[in-house]
């Protein structure tokens, strides 16, 4: 919190669930970056250099998943803490974020307290 | 001897001693040397006479028969030595009567009388003193004085007698084989006129012999069915009569009016002159084999046409080579057929390399010839799409050798359908996984709050509610009450418990034996144990029987007579009896158990017995041999019997052996064998006429008989010379018999033919020796008989000879004459042939029979003891070993003959009938095969005809009938289908195919089977014609979609519910956020205003995806109403686009309808269609970025056709297979929209198969994509199709 205002990059396909979000995230300090696909959202972390990544696992094009392993190979992005989030009821997609290297998971729908606790925990550290 | 008496005798001696006298004196001669002219003469006279009787003594003494002469008064005057060495003295001057049958007074059959009046007299009789045959002559013998004596001579003809009895019993014995072979022969003449045929030939065409003998064989009866084998048959006999042996498969004629099929054929029989005598037609029925021929091209056909419409693609893996592929595999996986056969084709590249593993691991375990149990993984199409499979395997024999069936079943889309419901419900899963054992939960107090209908089964009830609220103690066995009780405890304590079994009793009073886990868990609060049962009664009866049997086997095993033994497919033994131990010097039979061949006997021993069991376990056959065993030091000999062991499954688990000592078996063979070769039959024959004639041949003297031979008179006669009665052609025989008679001073008897004075021949039997007379010359003295009537006896058995010959040779055909009562046996030298002994020796019944496998000697004993008891007939298939070791199928068929009133023996036909046999096996085996396809095949397979009568069904079809699948075949399914109404709509749907003659897929419907479980069957029917049957019959193919038929029902359940539970909220949420956006609720900031658009919009979103939702639910469970009426496309289509143009969209899509003139009318739902279309055209939109979409209305013959076609990105192949499916999961290209769930083409799927219409789907990636549906063409009022 000392310089300045954290950098989020939201990587989500949907345009209100963007929107949304975006509006809280902002309320609370934060500076968000917004990608619609996993693609423009590699090229954004890689010239932006977020502070922290929130990113939806299932997207047209490349998902979530691969966005995560893609980010943790770059040198450039290897470091960036990463949080998924999913709409899919299964225990498995968590093991599957994480394995892929996401630092936190979260399931949609976002309860946004526990959301933002999770960011500022992952910022903090 | 009474005064008068010897005063007779003294008066009738001194009246024939000087003229008759071949016994006259010494005396005599002199008194006659001064004698006057005339008394020159007498003295001539007397010479002669004298020399005369030196001949006849020498005559009569080298006559092997007896002749004696006597008086009127029966006092013998003269006796040979064969007669005195019979009456065992000097019967001269003793009465005949008593001498020669040892009478006190003259013999009632005496024939002196006649004889004494002048007649000759001749006849056979039989003695009763030595039971011999013996051909007696009576003559009178006239004196010079006037007086008469009587001469007779007795020959013994018993060998003669016998030989033609045996002649006749002979050609009894043809006869028999002849007329009691199932083949059809005869025999015809040159120019094919029938000549004789035997009963079977008979029997066959219903006709007496009368009828058809002496008539142009393709007259008669058997061929009057056909113009065409008539003139085949003329030109066979022609062929035939050429000296061409003509073979041609053809049909005859049967009484009943069939036509049954025969291997037939002609052969010309050749006389000693080489030219063709006559023509042996032969007739083999092979309408047995016709027929199983055509039943295995029928089932072949069945087969065919299963594996290439199968919907599942089957494959048969030999050795890792793919040797069949059906079409269906083509299809899926994209390889062509050929590209599967390769030499080099793997098939693991077809499957997903992370199943690869899995799939070389079953298949390896195939090749040891272990059966896995179904089992899925995942394929790749050579397009590289993947698909999830379920593969079913077994292990069969193709072509001969162990290959692996395997039945592919694409379960992609049941996969998808699970996944989509995982996803949706988790909480249920479980269940759902479970279905199939029984569930139930309990409440706190072990009372029932919910169970499946498999539990209520187990407890003995039919429906939920007689069980709800009750307590599961209420159907446990009252012995295991306690027990359950503790369980429930103990579960409510820890948890849960596992592998409970507790016995539930039904109210009927069944034990049902249950195993059961039980799991406690919270639901609202409350405290409920889960458990899941399963029905243990068969695992449980298993058990029992398992152990029962085992008693039974050891049991059966130790009380062998030899030694037994079973060993696993490692030859170790598993279990042996005493005498094994025994045998192999081990005190207990336990001791050898584990242990293999090379623990207990010699290396080279055990290596063979290892030998012996691999191949038994590799040909699956049992081998029986002789062989040497070392029992206990002693070098034995053992027969033994070695046979795999087979498991239900069909693999072999092992071997099991049995073997008997035989060591003093073969040690009495041996004894018997040379015994009986000292005991060999030979026939001697017996002289009758006879002959004294010169050195150089001239005929000397003959007697009457010899004159009858020959023909001519007294006078005649000796004006020949024996050259003169001689055929040219037998000098050589002369001359050696010649040669015979200089150096031994005998020859003969041997047989030649003389020429009778009218030219003909006749055949005699000669045999005779040198006498030397009074004046010191040598002649020759013959005894002739003639043979004529044996000789043509013998002819007449020569023809038939070599007819049978020839019967034999063409049918591998013999007979045989036995007589179990003496042990006697007789074959003829077919036997021998067939069996491969050396010809010659007969040998007695009960050794005979050993030819015979052991398991057929007891029903042989006792059909030939039947028959000759009570003359029942018999025909019996038998197996048997020749003495090459081979084994072979015979035919064995017998009856007794009837002489003299009662039955002496059995006699028979002996054929080899391993060929046909062999084929026979052949062809079972190929619909074994077949067969064993067809019941391993998950789906329900049958053949109904037109009355619904099964003609063939398969194991699983059977199965839900209870039965098995043969006592299904022949009966009428709505005899018996438990359900009336169901059995009437499957009928309509069999009917609907025979008599459409298109095969047709029919959408899931309910099937309950036997226990009134309902399966959800799809059925797929196919129009078929039994070969050989003109009658048309459905072949029907189902598939139990039962479980998923459930998982759907379940799903669409929630889907009704949630959705119905999901609208009041949104209803809610609506109309508050809509008060807060108009300002009713107060003025708000543009950035609210933002918010709750946005969240306004994603509440018409959520709206819209519940409606599909429900929509897809409803046209599944089939509660979606439609109206049909006559609907003209074109104005939906109108409407529907119209629609659309009011709607926000994209302007770089143009929109446009195309149709004609004329009208397009359908019975349809005019709602539905419009959302179909709907579905269609917004699909199009969304995944068109720029372009147009197009919607045309085409009318044709039968259909109309409605297509809309876009310029858009197009489908990839791979996700075009699942378009039509829900919640499909293949990703979206980027870019595109993602409104929706993918349920729309479902919805429109659903609709348009709801108007029995079709839609399907084209496409090229970056080019657009065309969807058609087509619906039924009404064609006005009430048209209803």
């Amino acid at each position: 919190m000392t310089e300045g205002k954290k950098k989020i990059l939201f990587i989500e396909d949907e345009p209100d669930q963007r929107l949304i979000l975006a509006m809280r995230l902002k309320k609370d300090g934060f500076t968000v970056l917004e990608a619609e696909n996993g693609l423009k959202g590699l090229e954004k972390a890689v010239k932006e250099k977020p502070d922290l990544i929130l990113l939806d696992i299932i997207m047209p094009g490349i998902d979530g998943l691969e966005v995560t392993r893609r980010l943790r190979k770059n040198p450039v992005t290897k470091g960036i803490p990463i949080v998924t989030a999913t709409a899919a009821g299964l225990d498995d997609v968590e093991h599957k974020c994480f394995a892929a290297g996401a630092d936190e998971c979260v399931r949609k729908p976002y309860d946004s307290a526990e959301l933002l606790a999770k960011i500022r925990r992952l910022l903090e550290k | 001897m009474s005064p008068q008496h010897a005063k007779r005798k003294e008066k009738r001696a001194r009246r024939v001693s000087p003229s008759r006298s071949p016994l006259s004196s010494a005396a005599s001669e002199n008194a006659d040397r001064k004698l006057s002219r005339q008394t020159l003469h007498e003295r001539q006279l007397a010479q002669d006479l004298k020399e005369n009787a030196a001949k006849y003594r020498a005559m009569v003494e080298s006559f092997d028969g007896m002749v004696y002469i006597c008086s009127k008064d029966y006092k013998v005057e003269f006796a040979n030595k064969q007669l005195k060495k019979r009456a065992g003295c000097d019967p001269v001057g003793k009465s005949c009567y008593r001498v020669l049958h040892a009478r006190n007074s003259v013999c009632p059959w005496c024939q002196n009388k006649q004889v004494f009046q002048g007649k000759t007299l001749r006849w056979d009789l039989q003695s009763p003193k030595d039971g011999r045959w013996y051909h007696v002559i009576n003559t009178p013998l006239r004196h010079a004085d006037g007086s008469l004596s009587k001469l007779a001579t007795i020959t013994d003809i018993t060998d003669r007698k016998k030989a033609e009895t045996t002649l006749l019993t002979e050609k009894e014995k043809f006869k028999a084989i002849f007329n009691q072979t199932y083949q059809l022969i005869g025999l015809m003449s040159k120019d094919g006129i029938l000549l004789e045929a035997n009963r079977t030939a008979l029997d066959y065409a219903g006709v007496k012999a009368g009828a058809v003998l002496k008539k142009p064989f393709w007259k008669t009866p058997w061929w009057r069915h056909s113009k065409e084998v008539r003139a085949r048959l003329r030109k066979a006999i022609r062929s035939a009569a050429r000296g061409k042996f003509v073979r041609y498969e053809t049909s005859h004629s049967a009484k009943d009016g069939s036509i049954r099929f025969v291997d037939f054929s002609i052969r010309p029989v050749r006389d000693e002159r080489g030219k063709v005598a006559f023509l042996i037609p032969e007739g083999w029925d092979i309408t047995e084999r016709k027929l199983v021929e055509r039943s295995l091209l029928e089932s072949e056909g069945m087969f065919r046409t299963l594996t290439e419409r199968s919907p599942n693609m089957i494959f048969i893996n030999q050795g890792g080579r793919v040797v069949y592929a059906n079409p269906k595999c083509e299809e899926v996986m994209g390889y062509t057929i050929k590209e599967f056969y390769a030499p080099r084709f793997d098939f693991l590249t077809l499957m997903h390399p992370d199943d690869v593993p899995k799939v070389r691991r079953n298949f390896l375990a195939h090749q040891r010839g272990e059966e896995i149990p179904p089992y899925e993984y995942r394929m790749i199409t050579q397009g590289g799409g993947v698909i999830q499979v379920i593969l079913t395997t077994k292990i069969i024999q193709y072509r001969e050798k162990p290959a692996i069936l395997g039945m592919v079943t694409d379960i992609s889309g049941r996969k998808r359908a699970e996944e989509a419901l995982r996803k949706s419900e988790e909480k249920y899963k479980q269940l759902i996984e479970t279905t199939g054992t029984g569930y139930v939960i309990l409440d706190d107090r072990g009372r029932v709050v919910d169970a499946n209908s498999e539990y209520v089964r187990l407890t003995g009830h039919r429906r939920l509610a007689e069980i709800l609220g009750r307590s599961v103690l209420e159907w446990t066995a009252s012995y295991d009450y306690d027990r359950n009780a503790r369980e429930v405890r103990k579960c409510f304590k820890q948890g849960y418990i596992r592998n409970l079994e507790v016995d539930y009793l039904t109210p009927a009073g069944q034990v049902n034996p249950i195993e059961g886990n039980a799991t406690v868990y919270r639901d609202a609060g409350r405290i409920r144990i889960l458990a899941m049962c399963r029905d243990i009664t068969d695992r449980k009866k298993a058990e029992a029987l398992l152990t029962q049997r085992e008693a039974h086997l050891s049991a059966l095993i130790e009380n062998q007579p030899g030694m037994v033994w079973l060993k696993d497919a490692e030859s170790r033994f598993l279990a042996v009896n005493q005498k094994f131990a025994d045998a192999a010097g081990v005190k207990k039979p336990k001791n050898v158990i584990g242990k293999t061949d090379f623990a207990l006997w010699p290396e080279d021993l055990a290596k063979k017995y290892r030998t012996d069991d691999k191949r038994t376990m590799k040909t699956r056959k049992a081998m029986m041999e002789e062989e040497p065993i070392v029992d206990r030091g002693v070098r034995k000999w053992f027969e033994t019997f070695k046979t795999p062991v087979v498991n239900d499954a069909g693999g072999v688990i092992g071997t099991a052996g049995y073997a008997q000592d035989i060591t003093e078996r073969k040690r009495t063979d041996a004894a018997l064998r040379e015994s009986e070769e000292k005991f060999r039959a030979m026939f001697e024959t017996s002289p009758s006429g006879m002959a004294l004639c010169e050195m150089d041949g001239r005929l000397v003297q003959v007697n009457q008989a010899y004159l009858d031979i020959i023909g001519y008179t007294h006078k005649e006669a000796l004006k020949l010379t024996y050259w003169d009665l001689t055929p040219k052609e037998y000098a050589a025989g002369e001359a050696k018999q010649l040669r015979l008679m200089k150096k031994t001073g005998r020859y003969g008897p041997y047989e030649k033919e003389y020429i009778h004075k009218t030219g003909r021949r006749v055949p005699v039997l000669l045999n005779g020796a040198v006498v030397t007379g009074a004046d010191g010359k040598n002649r020759i003295w013959s005894v002739v008989f003639d043979i004529t009537e044996r000789k043509q006896v013998e002819e007449a058995l020569r023809e038939t000879q070599l007819f049978l010959q020839e019967t034999q040779t063409i049918a591998r055909l013999a007979g045989w004459k036995a007589n179990p009562l003496t042990d006697y046996l007789e074959w003829t030298d077919g036997v021998f042939e067939i069996i491969g002994l050396p010809k010659g020796r007969q040998p007695g019944l009960a050794e005979g029979l050993k030819f015979y496998l052991p398991e057929y000697i007891p029903k042989l004993r006792d059909s030939i003891s039947r028959c000759l008891a009570i003359g029942e007939r018999f025909s019996l298939q038998c197996q048997g070993i020749t003495g090459t070791g081979k084994k072979i199928w015979t035919e064995v068929r017998g009856l007794a003959p009837v002489v003299d009133g009662e039955r002496v023996f059995v006699m028979g036909t002996f054929q080899d009938i391993t060929e046909r046999k062999q084929a026979e096996e052949a062809i079972r085996e190929s619909q074994r095969e077949l067969r064993e396809i067809i019941d391993t095949v998950p789906h329900l397979i049958c053949a109904k005809d037109v009355t619904g009568r099964f003609l063939m069904a398969n194991r699983a079809m059977a199965e839900l009938y209870g039965m098995r699948p043969e006592e299904l075949v022949g009966k009428r399914q709505k005899d018996f289908h438990p359900v009336k109404k169901e059995a009437e709509s499957i009928l309509a749907e069999d009917r609907e195919v025979i008599r459409t003659g298109k095969p047709k897929a029919f959408s899931p419907r309910v099937f309950t089977d036997v226990a009134k479980r309902e399966h959800f069957l799809q059925t797929f029917k196919i129009p078929f014609k039994l070969a050989g049957s003109e009658e048309p019959s459905a072949l029907v193919v189902a598939v139990d979609v039962t479980e998923q038929k459930k998982v759907e029902d379940f799903r669409n359940e929630i889907v009704r519910t949630l959705s119905h539970e999901l609208r009041t909220p949104l209803s809610i949420e609506k109309g508050g956020i809509s008060l807060l956006l108009d300002g009713s609720a107060g003025g708000i900031t543009d950035e609210q205003k933002l918010l709750l658009e946005t969240v306004m919009r994603n509440i018409d979103r959520l709206s819209r995806m519940i409606d599909k939702l429900l929509d897809v639910s409803r046209i599944e469970s089939g509660k979606w109403k439609m109206v049909f009426k006559d609907v003209d496309l074109r104005e939906v289509v109108r409407e529907t686009v119209m629609e659309f143009e009011h709607m926000e969209r994209k302007a770089e899509v143009a929109l446009t309808a195309v149709y004609g003139d004329e009208e397009a009318k359908a019975r349809a739902d005019k709602d539905g269609i419009a959302q179909v279309l709907t579905n269609l055209i917004g699909n199009a939109l969304k995944f068109t970025p720029q372009g147009n979409v197009e919607v045309s209305v085409r009318v044709l013959r039968e259909e109309i056709e409605c297509s809309v076609r876009d310029t858009g990105v197009g489908i990839t192949p791979e996700n075009m297979a699942k378009m039509f499916e829900k919640f499909q999961q293949f990703s979206w290209p980027a870019g595109a929209g993602k409104e929706g769930v993918g349920l729309g083409l479902a919805i429109a799927k659903g609709i348009i198969e709801m108007h029995r219409g079709r839609i399907w789907a084209r496409s090229v990636p970056g080019e657009g994509t065309t969807v058609t549906f087509v619906l039924p063409r009404s064609y006005g009022k009430g048209a209803e199709k």
